[in-house]
């Protein structure tokens, strides 16, 4: 088969195999994408101007080359960027050297891999629906060519007829078979991930820097406790309570002992964190209790929640909000007034001194006319109302910013600027402060009722401690930049980059038009499907099983019994009927009247002898006076002519249909009935 | 008695292995090598879903294990009702070709029997039947080539199917406890021996031919009597004039065929033996073709008179066994002779 014949039957095999290696460009390395284009643009320069095709021993020598230089990239096979990877260059060395139609199983197998790939990555529906048309073409290419080439619809029948028939065996086999959702082995993975960027320390400009991705954190539903809006939506991640220069906080050296999590007795919110590569959990304020599946989860004395392991893959956390009575204990109290010298190294000694004046008057100032730690935020949150600061979504990175530049010199900031600043003037001014890291808002899907929280709104605010030793909220973008805390960071940072009106907000936030509308739907749809595949752990499995009056052990009897019993049917439905004896049917029928008149065939009697014989009964019947059946000769004698006729067309046809012999036999009943009305 | 029984039972299992070998009702079915590669494919999707704890990745490894065990039954059912009816091959001459015929049939009311291979794997043959419709029956002819003379046993006939996905291989073995001659090459440029009816004066061929129905010469027509024999009648002549003749034949001046079965095969090496064998079957085969006599002399007593087809069947297979053997070449000619004819 030449070249240009495979293509033209292959197209569809080809573009599917493309559309399955473009899925997974955002998942592996650039180079690796590259490569992969080379190839398949060399496979194109193959087709258009007739070129030799690449030997086996060149695309062999590719195939090696890559394997090692996938293991310098990744320094392991094991994980799944670098097997996809491997994948992705081997289906289009594949592709490269494809001359042969036998080796087009090859490369639907690969297909298969480089699809179903994707799913490691991700469990959205966009690329969901776009991989069914995938599996179909992939499978439909299993079928001889030939008949596919010369009934294509027939085919295209065919495998719908077996997809129909899998998928009920295959919804069945997914809730019934036993389900292990922990991890198996703990994979060491090189992953590119690392959407969730939060580390232990932020300095000026980190989280700016992390909230220019718009990659989805986690979703949120909450059940209970439905007062949540935009304006108290804090969710918390770290506390940073270690003040290692005035604008650089991190988390404290010291250990702490961790404590298990108690399990979730009543579920008020559930979590879909996308995989972090860190091992940070967020929590809604006053949540008593965080649980997941997949991990243990753990928290410290400042109620920060963590996992055992990094987290990986997608993973559900279901959470409990409820009253907390975790008064602070005078260690923490001290610690959290612990500030560091300032370091006079950093500034220039003009500047450093002018605003270090500024800095201590502003203390002295927040001292003498505060009484009570609210106070003394008030007039700090005050300060920067009126002290014309701005909040800005780029204010670069500078980890040696100082915080009387900041406060006195350059005035605009990000939410970390402000936090750092907030909690350490709360310190300088005697206030136990802290700063927090995590998310603050989302985006609101009113139609599944979950929030979507992305990047864009990763946020750092302060808790400082009161007269009562709990721990109060304080966000000083709240007043700088309030519209940020009323929209989110999403939505805020379209307001500014997009010139949004307040109109376009509203109906962004309201999902009024069309376009948002749909979206609105699709991530719904979306967060449906994901929070179902990642709900239905071994508990929910247990949970179903129990509804069903079923155990672990009595599933997989039942799949068992289900297999041996579908392929029962299978034997059944596949028998084929024995082809009825149309023949002796007939004789009988025509018998059994004939006997009625005593004119039952004889043994030896021909079939046409018996006819005549019937009919010269009839003829003599007809003629004698004596007779009390009046019988319409004419009709009569055509009637047995016919009904004869058809008998003996049935039993020395042989090569009649079984469906021919049937209708035959069937207009001979008819007669024999039309006769014996006749006769009466 | 114990011995007896075993002996009985010995027979019995023997018997009903030896029909399993001719005639496999159910078919066989295990995965093709694709098909071990597509398994492989699923189980290590389930071990990505066991190990990342995948739910969607569980959903499609699931799908395709469902899908497998669906094609199993497919691939199953499409070969199930086939049945070879007829399976033949008659004997051939090594000049020409062998010819198989069968005849297979689908036996299902309802399903067709697609994309079916025949394969006879002793002559690397392979045939593609694409469709078997319910309760057709097709015939095939297979021409192929035989590398020498004898008796040989009917190959094994495999029919096999990978149809619809090639995931799976599903196969019938038949064969036959039947064997078929491969009689020996028709090639030669000698004479044929001709010999005399008048000029024969060997008495035991004398008696053949007076016991033979040879018929001679044709002489003349005789009007026909009560007392001929219907097959004498001239037809075409009675067409053309309406009157019943019969012919006449002079026996006595027949020309018949003579060969000496020893005399041609004594002291001859392989190459030329093979040559001579060749030789006789053309004598004999133009002998059957032009409906010449042919007498083959075996031994001084053993003359036997070739006349119907199968005495010419008889000899053909006589010379198809033929072996190269000088020394006991006569003696066991001559015992060939006197079992096949």
């Amino acid at each position: 088969m030449s070249l240009s014949k495979i293509v033209d039957s292959y197209s569809w095999l080809t573009f599917s195999i493309a559309l399955s290696s473009l899925a997974l460009v955002p998942d592996i390395p650039v180079w690796i994408t590259a490569a992969s284009a080379f190839f398949w643009c060399w496979k194109l320069m193959i087709f258009s101007f007739k070129l030799a095709s690449p030997s086996k021993i060149t695309t062999g020598f590719f195939s090696f080359l890559f394997f090692v230089l996938i293991y310098l990239e990744f320094k392991t096979y094991l994980g799944k960027e670098s097997a996809t990877s491997y994948i992705v260059i081997l289906a289009s060395l594949k592709l490269l050297e494809f001359t042969e139609e036998k080796e087009k199983d090859f490369i639907i197998l690969l297909g298969f891999f480089l699809t179903s790939a994707k799913f490691l990555f991700s469990y959205d529906l966009l690329f969901l629906f776009i991989s069914v048309p995938i599996y179909i073409i992939l499978t439909l290419n299993l079928l001889p060519s030939r008949w596919i080439k010369e009934n294509k619809i027939l085919a295209v029948k065919y495998l719908f007829k077996i997809f129909l028939l899998a998928a009920p065996l295959s919804l069945l086999l997914f809730f019934l078979f036993p389900r292990i959702t922990k991890t198996l082995t703990s994979i060491n993975i090189n992953s590119k991930e690392g959407v969730s960027g939060f580390s232990d320390a932020i300095s000026p400009g980190s989280i700016s820097e992390l909230s220019l991705s718009n990659e989805i954190a986690f979703r949120l539903e909450i059940y209970h406790n439905k007062y949540f809006t935009n304006k108290n939506l804090y969710l918390k991640g770290l506390v940073l309570e270690k003040n290692s220069s005035s604008m650089n906080w991190g988390v404290h050296n010291k250990h702490f002992q961790l404590t298990p999590a108690t399990p979730v007795l009543e579920m008020d919110y559930k979590l879909i964190l996308e995989p972090s590569q860190q091992m940070n959990l967020f929590a809604l304020p006053s949540t008593n209790s965080l649980f997941s599946e997949a991990h243990k989860v753990y928290y410290d004395h400042n109620k920060i929640y963590r996992t055992d392991s990094m987290i990986e893959k997608r993973i559900s956390i279901r959470g409990s909000i409820g009253v907390t009575n975790d008064k602070v204990s005078e260690e923490s109290k001290n610690l959290n007034l612990e500030l560091l010298p300032v370091k006079n190294e950093i500034e220039p000694r003009k500047d450093f001194s002018q605003n270090h004046e500024k800095f201590k008057k502003l203390i002295s100032e927040l001292k003498s006319k505060s009484n009570s730690s609210n106070d003394i935020n008030s007039h700090i949150l005050n300060f920067f109302k009126n002290g014309g600061f701005q909040y800005t979504l780029s204010p670069g990175i500078d980890k040696n910013l100082s915080l009387e530049t900041f406060l006195f010199k350059t005035k605009k900031g990000y939410c970390e600027h402000f936090a750092a600043a907030h909690a350490a003037l709360l310190r300088h001014s005697g206030v136990p402060a802290r700063v927090v890291v995590g998310y603050q808002g989302g985006e609101y899907n009113s139609l599944g009722e979950f929030w979507t929280i992305r990047q864009k709104d990763a946020h750092a605010w302060v808790e400082y401690l009161n007269e009562s030793f709990f721990w109060v909220l304080t966000d000083p973008i709240g007043i700088i930049a309030p519209n940020r805390i009323e929209l989110g960071g999403q939505l805020f940072s379209s307001y500014i980059s997009d010139n949004l009106t307040v109109q376009e907000i509203q109906n962004k936030m309201n999902s009024k038009d069309f376009i948002n509308k749909t979206l609105m739907w699709f991530e719904n749809l979306n967060y449906q499907w994901n929070a179902f595949l990642i709900d239905f752990d071994f508990d929910k499995q247990k949970l179903l099983l129990k509804e069903l009056n079923l155990t672990t052990g009595s599933a997989i009897l039942l799949l068992l019994f289900v297999l041996i019993g579908l392929s029962f049917i299978n034997k059944i439905l596949g028998r084929s009927p024995l082809p009825k004896p149309y023949s002796f049917l007939s004789f009988n029928k025509i018998n059994e009247w004939a006997e009625s008149y005593h004119l039952g065939k004889r043994d030896q009697e021909g079939p046409l002898d018996w006819k005549e014989r019937i009919l010269e009964h009839f003829k003599t019947s007809s003629n004698s006076s004596s007779s009390s059946k009046k019988i319409d000769p004419s009709l009569f004698f055509q009637s047995i002519d016919e009904i004869f006729d058809l008998w003996i067309q049935i039993s020395y046809a042989s090569a009649e249909t079984p469906a021919h012999l049937k209708s035959k036999y069937v207009t001979l009943l008819k007669k024999i009935k039309l006769l014996k009305k006749r006769t009466q | 008695m114990v011995k007896k029984w075993f002996q009985k039972l010995s027979v019995k299992l023997k018997s009903r292995f030896e029909n399993k070998l001719r005639e496999q009702k159910k078919p066989y079915i295990v995965p093709s090598k694709f098909g071990i590669y597509f398994g492989s494919g699923i189980l290590v999707i389930i071990l990505l879903a066991f190990t990342y704890a995948n739910q969607l990745l569980y959903l499609i490894a699931f799908f395709y294990s469902s899908f497998l065990f669906i094609v199993m039954h497919l691939t199953n059912n499409n070969m199930k009702h086939l049945k070879i009816d007829s399976f033949f091959i008659p004997s051939f001459f090594r000049d020409q070709k062998g010819k198989i015929s069968i005849t297979i049939k689908n036996e299902h009311l309802k399903y067709n029997s697609r994309f079916v291979y025949l394969s006879i794997q002793q002559f690397k043959i392979k045939k593609e039947i694409l469709l078997i419709k319910p309760m057709e029956t097709i015939s095939l002819f297979i021409d192929f080539e035989a590398e020498q003379r004898g008796l040989f046993p009917y190959p094994q006939v495999n029919l096999g199917t990978t149809f619809p996905f090639g995931i799976f291989y599903s196969w019938k073995r038949i064969g036959r406890k039947l064997n078929y001659f491969v009689y020996p090459f028709r090639d030669g440029n000698k004479d044929l021996p001709y010999s005399d009816f008048n000029e024969s004066k060997d008495p035991s061929i004398i008696n053949k031919i007076a016991e033979s129905s040879l018929e001679g010469d044709f002489t003349m027509h005789k009007d026909y009597t009560q007392h001929d024999s219907f097959k004498r009648i001239d037809w075409k002549v009675f067409a053309r004039k309406n009157k019943l003749y019969v012919k006449v034949y002079d026996k006595e001046s027949r020309q018949i065929l003579f060969i000496n079965f020893e005399e041609h095969l004594r002291d001859l090496d392989p190459s030329s033996f093979e040559k001579k064998i060749s030789q006789l079957t053309k004598w004999i085969s133009i002998s059957l073709k032009n409906s010449i006599p042919c007498f083959i002399k075996f031994t001084h007593k053993n003359i036997e008179l070739l006349q119907t087809p199968k005495d010419y069947e008889n000899i053909f297979q006589v010379l198809a066994l033929e072996k190269h053997d000088s020394k006991i070449h006569g003696s066991r000619r001559k015992e060939a002779a006197h079992v096949s004819l």
